[in-house]
């Protein structure tokens, strides 16, 4: 990635939320190789959108957290639940049965749950046997 | 048109009742959503903060079920799906992974196809497409005339780069175009083009409390009987998390003012009944009723 091009003008660490309750980050060492908190991003997008290099800051905090669980990271806990979920019943939520109940008593229509975790089953398989 | 409605996780799990208002409106506008019973979740900043691969696979998988039951049209209600799902399609659209994950796709019989007349959108932008505005007006029975606060949905309108031809402010625009129309008053609420803060919730707690103690601030200053909302991870910052996690705002003097899905509001103006948007449901519904009922000259 070619990083080089911020001039750590600054605009992404003003325009960003956190900004608000971290006022010391510097959003733009992430593009320098120094440590930064990459789970500190609420993916709003303003950074991205604003930077007048065209880069994005938050692209940049999402790969550094997908390098950090590559390399074994310790606290991801409570994101490997939800992806557990994602692959058992196809959402990040315990969606179940009484989600279906909940649904008629709105006159909503029924998931079909067992064709969506079968799906998901064949999806993570397939994905998992096209890269080996 | 052949049009569906992409509820995602959070609308499955939590918010039915947003699925179901924007059915309610679609009705009312003469139009037919054509339900999806296979759906799944969009795997939004989870899957990303993990594998970017299968991120784009999964929301590729999503445009390719909505294909394969002839949809040209689908309609997100969450912020963060509009966003997956448009990124997915950019992505396979550029051609770059287009046979790589139809590959993968096409074990379980599914084919993403690329198709100029085929859109996703998010329902605010839906909504606001030339003549279903308008007729929106023309159809409307009731002047909500509330004050309300709103949160723009951050991922429904960025990055720009995957909505060519609209400007930073267009969404904002149009959301307000759609609250002007059920009469109600919109109020200055200084968080509403900042984001909700509500992801970091679930990715750093502590950070998330902080983020939003700032909204809750800021909204209760706002003098707003209402917070209006057009994403499910916004009505998680100001309905489930004050009252089920930050049991402070359960008392009545630091109450917020009741969080609801823009799509009620406007159904309420259409003049749908509280039960069948799914208010009846609403943690606040006797303080709804009430500031219905007594709202000037009605």
């Amino acid at each position: 990635m070619n990083d080089v091009t911020c001039q750590q003008c600054g605009t992404c660490s003003r325009i960003c939320p956190i900004e608000e309750i971290e006022p010391d980050r510097v959003l733009s060492d992430l593009f320098f190789e120094k440590e930064i908190n990459p789970w500190l991003c609420c993916s709003c997008h303003l950074c991205t959108d604003n930077c007048p290099e065209a880069l994005s800051p938050r692209d940049k905090m999402f790969a550094i957290r997908r390098l950090k669980i590559a390399n074994g990271f310790k606290g991801g806990e409570r994101l490997l639940k939800y992806i557990r979920l994602l692959k058992e019943r196809g959402f990040l939520f315990p969606v179940d049965d009484d989600t279906n109940q909940e649904r008629n008593a709105l006159g909503l229509p029924e998931l079909d749950l067992k064709k969506i975790s079968c799906g998901m089953s064949s999806f993570f398989e397939n994905i998992r046997t096209y890269r080996t | 048109m052949t049009l569906a409605i992409f509820p995602g996780c959070l609308v499955t799990y939590r918010y039915p009742e947003y699925e179901k208002s924007a059915y309610v409106i679609l009705e009312k506008l003469g139009l037919k959503g054509m339900f999806i019973p296979e759906f799944t979740c969009c795997g939004s900043q989870v899957l990303e903060s993990v594998d970017e691969k299968a991120l784009t696979a999964l929301s590729a998988r999503n445009l390719a079920i909505a294909q394969s039951h002839g949809v040209n049209t689908l309609v997100a209600l969450c912020g963060s799906c509009t966003f997956e799902l448009l990124r997915a399609k950019k992505e396979m659209e550029e051609g770059e992974r287009l046979s790589e994950i139809n590959e993968v796709l096409g074990k379980e019989g599914l084919e993403y196809k690329p198709d100029e007349n085929f859109n996703v959108m998010h329902i605010v932008e839906f909504l606001t497409q030339k003549g279903l505005f308008e007729k929106i007006g023309e159809l409307k029975r009731d002047d909500i005339d509330v004050r309300v606060a709103i949160q723009e949905p951050c991922n429904a309108s960025r990055p720009l780069s995957l909505h060519p031809g609209m400007d930073c402010d267009s969404f904002n625009r149009k959301l307000r175009g759609l609250i002007d129309i059920t009469g109600a008053s919109i109020c200055d609420f200084a968080y509403e083009r900042r984001c909700c803060g509500g992801t970091m919730l679930a990715f750093d707690e502590e950070v998330g409390r902080r983020l939003v103690a700032l909204r809750y601030a800021a909204l209760k200053e706002s003098g707003a009987d209402f917070i209006i909302n057009a994403c499910p991870n916004c009505q998680v910052v100001y309905y489930l998390y004050p009252f089920v996690v930050d049991k402070k705002y359960r008392k009545k003097e630091s109450r917020l003012p009741s969080a609801l899905f823009f799509t009620q509001l406007v159904g309420l103006c259409l003049g749908a009944g509280l039960s069948e948007l799914g208010l009846e449901r609403h943690r606040d519904r006797g303080i709804i009723k009430e500031m219905l009922e007594n709202r000037g000259g009605h």
